[in-house]
């Protein structure tokens, strides 16, 4: 084995990790301190914050690692990569844009069900419960609307400029695109390697029913925001 | 390999790891999250975790390199 081989993705690890060190998931207070103060167009700002929120964004990683889990051949994977992508940009703009009101509790929840119904997906649980196996396509592709909104209600959080803002958002899009670039690369590197093993097969069941206990945790969290606050 | 390449398992299984993964789930939320997020503990575990001073050290650090600021 070349030292390339080897040095390549540690690097990219390490990148990849660097960013996670930032506050997981919500909106941390120096990146809501420069959208609070900041002014028109900063298309490069909202970029990083983008793609920060999305290598920090947890819910939708566990999301992405189980619709990919399962897929082998690279077309499936941008395929379905890019259901969700649609999903999620469509209402991401569309819910900053028209600044739509949903309760952030609830949404997040909703994408807490995502990461289980994928978990129980990859199981087989649908075919063997219930007979049929929902469309997994239009299934990636709505529960990707919900993760949409999920990012724009936490973006909303912060009153920011309307000038500029759509210009802004398509920024903070293209970061959210680089992020999940980003992760889902290191994702599948992490699960191409995992492939060559024997334990990939014995332990993809048990991955999937933590990625299942980790959706239920989530959503006990965001329901319990929601019935407390 | 082929894609869709799930492994078969049967109804039973398939139920246990349903609630395993629920009560995996529940326990975490119960001992740690709730505790720290929402200051509910119903086991007292929070409490147990709180004891455990390393946290609040930082908090505090973190506090008074912002006052300094």
């Amino acid at each position: 084995m070349n030292i390339k081989k080897i040095v390549t993705p540690l690097i990219f690890l390490l990148l990849c990790l660097i960013s996670v060190t930032a506050y997981a998931h919500g909106v941390d207070d120096e990146t809501k301190s420069f959208l609070q103060g900041n002014k028109g167009v900063a298309f490069g700002p909202f970029l990083y914050i983008g793609a920060k929120h999305m290598i920090t964004g947890y819910d939708h990683l566990l999301f992405l690692v189980g619709v990919i889990f399962f897929l082998y051949r690279p077309k499936e994977i941008i395929l379905y990569v890019s259901f969700f992508t649609i999903g999620h940009s469509v209402t991401l703009l569309l819910g900053v844009m028209t600044d739509i009101q949903l309760n952030i509790f609830l949404i997040d929840a909703i994408i807490a069900l995502s990461i289980v119904y994928k978990g129980f997906d990859n199981l087989g649980g649908f075919k063997k419960f219930f007979g049929k196996q929902p469309n997994t396509k239009a299934a990636v592709l709505i529960f990707g609307l919900f993760h949409g909104f999920g990012l724009a209600t936490k973006l909303q959080e912060f009153n920011f400029d309307r000038e500029g803002l759509f210009t802004n958002l398509l920024g903070f899009n293209l970061g959210v695109e680089v992020g999940q670039f980003l992760a889902l690369g290191l994702v599948l590197l992490i699960l191409s390697i995992w492939r060559r093993y024997s334990s990939y097969t014995k332990f993809a069941n048990l991955t999937n029913m933590l990625l299942m206990a980790a959706g239920f945790l989530l959503i006990g969290f965001q329901l319990t925001g929601y019935f407390t606050t | 390999m082929t894609t869709n390449e799930e492994p078969v398992m049967g109804n039973k299984q398939l139920i246990k790891y349903l609630i395993i993964s629920i009560l995996i789930g529940g326990f975490v939320l119960v001992t740690a999250i709730l505790p720290a997020e929402y200051n509910i503990d119903p086991l007292g575990t929070g409490k147990l975790l709180d004891s455990a001073d390393f946290i609040k050290m930082r908090l505090k650090k973190r506090l008074a390199c912002k006052m300094h600021l």
